[in-house]
């Protein structure tokens, strides 16, 4: 199966991760407002894709899977650093996504809210997945 | 309600749901999708469309792309620090963000002027 959803990750995730994730998200989005109010929405508007919720979700990526490695007795830095590493290939992807929302955004904003970032998020989401698809369909093939 | 709790309130909210979207799927490489989800910017715009109007969200958004284009070069950059140089990641994604910080501000300025 090319995606797997593994409902058993929620249950890996501790109740302080729930809470920095929440907090950072807090954030980062009081800080986009601030800069916008401040500076104008120009520099309001790259704060939309500061990679702070990265950094978080990366460090616990790091750390669950030297955990798993850890309690059957492996050592797991490494492996954690990988898993890190194949998330920034997937934020990568998504980023390239994102240039997608702001422009669609920036296309048919005054089409009206609804109907700009919901094809914006649709946009992203597609985009992202189609990147991510292609990736690995040529890594397949390279390696045949 | 304070704008500001208001915002903090919802960006929690959209980064919290994006987040375990990601923790969900494998393989990792697609989980990474949801890292770089449009989570901060969905709670923004649509306050922006709301309190000041389709100009100034239609503004940010622009600026947004630009955001998004110095994010591609900071992913790439804390990819070759975790897999080549084995640095770890609190490590590589908080010394990647000047580098985010100047390529943003950087391609605004080319932008601008």
């Amino acid at each position: 199966m090319l995606v797997s959803i593994r409902t058993k990750a929620l249950n890996e995730t501790k109740v302080w991760e729930y809470v920095v994730r929440f907090v950072f998200g807090g954030l980062a989005t009081a800080l986009a407002g601030l800069v916008s109010h401040k500076g104008g929405p120009f520099a309001g508007g790259l704060f939309l894709a500061f990679p702070v919720i990265f950094c978080a979700s990366a460090t616990m990526i790091e750390r669950h899977e030297w955990k798993r490695k850890a309690d059957r007795g492996l050592e797991g830095k490494r492996r954690g650093k990988l898993a890190a590493a194949l998330d920034s290939v997937g934020a990568l992807l998504g980023s390239i996504g994102l240039v997608a929302f702001g422009s669609i955004v920036w296309l048919l904003g005054e089409s009206g809210a609804i109907t700009a970032i919901a094809t914006a998020l649709t946009s992203w989401l597609v985009l992202s997945v189609t990147l991510w698809w292609c990736r690995r369909y040529i890594r397949r093939t390279s390696l045949r | 309600m304070n704008e500001w709790f208001l915002r903090f309130l919802i960006g929690g909210c959209t980064v919290s749901v994006f987040a375990e979207l990601g923790a969900l799927f494998r393989p990792k490489s697609f989980a990474g999708l949801f890292s770089a989800a449009p989570s901060v910017a969905l709670a923004t715009l649509g306050l922006a469309f709301a309190n000041q109007g389709a100009s100034y969200a239609r503004m940010e958004a622009q600026a947004m792309m630009l955001g998004a284009l110095a994010l591609v070069l900071y992913c790439f950059v804390v990819c070759q620090l975790l897999a080549r140089f084995q640095v770890s990641a609190l490590l590589s994604t908080a010394v990647a963000i000047p580098l985010w910080v100047i390529a943003a501000f950087g391609l605004k300025f080319l932008i601008l002027s």
